[in-house]
């Protein structure tokens, strides 16, 4: 058993190797790569006719991010989750139930189970430290999936592939690349066409292939030989906190969250946060306190904001100086910065996920507080 | 030498990180004051640890808006 599981464990490590070289090192030898044209919306890789509410539906490369994200999740927590499950039954029927080893159940062994019981524990521990132990079971399965989601999709940059692989296509835009520099290698010249058998040869050096199956609108207007045209990739998976529209339901979701735990722990009390009528009776000083309720009910639709661009701002930025990075120097070089990467990953999880424990006990403390001590 | 507009794109990205100079000093301080207080208090060092990281998080924001800025400018354009 230990014995498999360490071949398992070498020959993923060689895949993941030699899928690394060939997408990062292989090119920047001299078999042609270019530096990815970076847009901060994502790439649309197919476009439908479907619509919905008017809008077309597109698939986007943040969308195939997306569901990798989700079966690993799956993948990851549910045999977590059923061996506790198992565990917690045996333990109930059987205070002094032993396994097959002759240890006690709860006892933990080594293995997937025991290290994501230790990442379940740091932040539940977290999460009750900071609103306490009443609300702290309640709130915990919302924090750690916004937590465990946001880590492994942060941690997509450093699936083989991501980022590098996908179809080159026309450019849109002025920027791009010869098609030399991106084809040269026929590794770089994977293409859903190609994969589907439509054919397509990647020679015809015109727009119209592109224009016609609609990945783009229309060729560029001020090229006017065909020689001058510029090719892009667009990756088939890109990371998918790098998309606004992730990180902005992200926070929504976790705004959402702080006013319902507000509303449930205060009750209509917590209206009076940012609508504080009452305080209008005493006069100019209360005037002042119903102008400061207003600034907050605007610092609650800030915070959706600051949560949004942080976290997409981080993975962005990150994104651009791995290209960066491996770009300039193949080798060695950009290990440290992907270290750097592994490291803001973890902790923009960590922090999306505190900040909204945070704000949930922020929410949770009355106004009333105030008024009741000023009365007293 | 001619100055195109994408040169002044670059310019102004390279202007708006100019506000990560204020986020950059408030980390330090703030690391300051959290190193200080585990020197004297080495017992409480996972609380000061959490409280700072989730401080140097929301002043690291205010260095991201500028990021976000300088980086809209060169990838969306204006």
């Amino acid at each position: 058993m230990n014995n498999n599981r360490t071949v398992v464990m070498v020959v993923v490590l060689i895949a993941s190797a030699a899928l690394c070289a060939l997408s990062f090192t292989l090119p920047s030898i001299g078999w042609g790569v270019a530096f990815p044209v970076t847009e901060v919306a994502p790439e649309t890789i197919v476009y439908t006719d479907l619509k919905f509410l008017g809008f077309p539906l597109y698939v986007k490369n943040t969308l195939v991010s997306f569901i990798i994200t989700f079966v690993l999740v799956l993948a990851l927590a549910l045999p977590a989750g059923a061996v506790a499950r198992r565990k917690l039954a045996e333990y109930k029927s059987n205070p002094k139930a032993v396994d097959a080893d002759g240890n006690d159940v709860m006892v933990p062994k080594a293995g997937w189970y025991n290290t994501f019981e230790a990442v379940v524990e740091f932040m539940f521990n977290l999460t009750e430290d900071i609103i306490g132990s009443k609300w702290a079971a309640s709130a915990f399965p919302l924090v750690f999936t916004i937590f465990f989601f946001t880590l492994v999709a942060n941690w997509l940059h450093f699936l083989p592939l991501t980022d590098t692989v996908g179809i080159v296509h026309c450019s849109a835009r002025k920027e791009g690349y010869p098609v030399e520099s991106i084809v040269g290698d026929s590794f770089y010249r994977l293409d859903v066409r190609q994969i589907f058998g439509r054919g397509a040869a990647y020679g015809a050096r015109d727009c119209e292939y592109d224009i016609e199956h609609g990945y783009i609108e229309e060729a560029p207007e001020d090229v006017e030989r065909v020689d001058e045209l510029r090719y892009v990739i667009t990756p088939f998976v890109r990371t998918l906190t790098t998309d606004l529209n992730y990180t902005f339901s992200l926070a929504i979701i976790a705004m959402v969250a702080v006013q319902i735990y507000g509303f449930r722990e205060l009750g209509p009390a917590y209206l009076s946060k940012f609508f504080n009528f009452p305080a209008l009776a005493r006069g100019p000083i209360g005037l002042i306190e119903f102008a400061v309720g207003f600034i907050e009910l605007i610092g609650e639709f800030l915070k959706v904001l600051s949560f949004a661009l942080r976290l997409f701002g981080n993975l962005f930025a990150g994104t651009v100086l791995l290209f960066a990075m491996v770009f300039l120097v193949a080798f060695a070089v950009p290990l440290p910065f992907f270290f750097l990467e592994v490291l803001i990953g973890a902790l923009q999880a960590v922090v999306f996920a505190m900040l909204t424990i945070v704000f949930i006990a922020v929410a949770q403390v009355g106004h009333g507080h105030h008024d009741e001590d000023e009365h007293h | 030498m001619e100055i195109t507009d994408s040169a002044f794109i670059a310019l102004a990205a390279g202007l708006a990180m100019l506000g990560t100079i204020g986020p950059g000093i408030g980390i330090g301080l703030l690391a300051q004051g959290a190193m200080q207080s585990i020197g004297r208090n080495p017992e409480a060092a996972g609380l000061i640890q959490t409280n700072m990281i989730l401080a140097i998080a929301l002043t690291e924001a205010i260095a991201i808006y500028a990021l976000v800025v300088a980086l809209v400018l060169i990838f969306v354009g204006v």
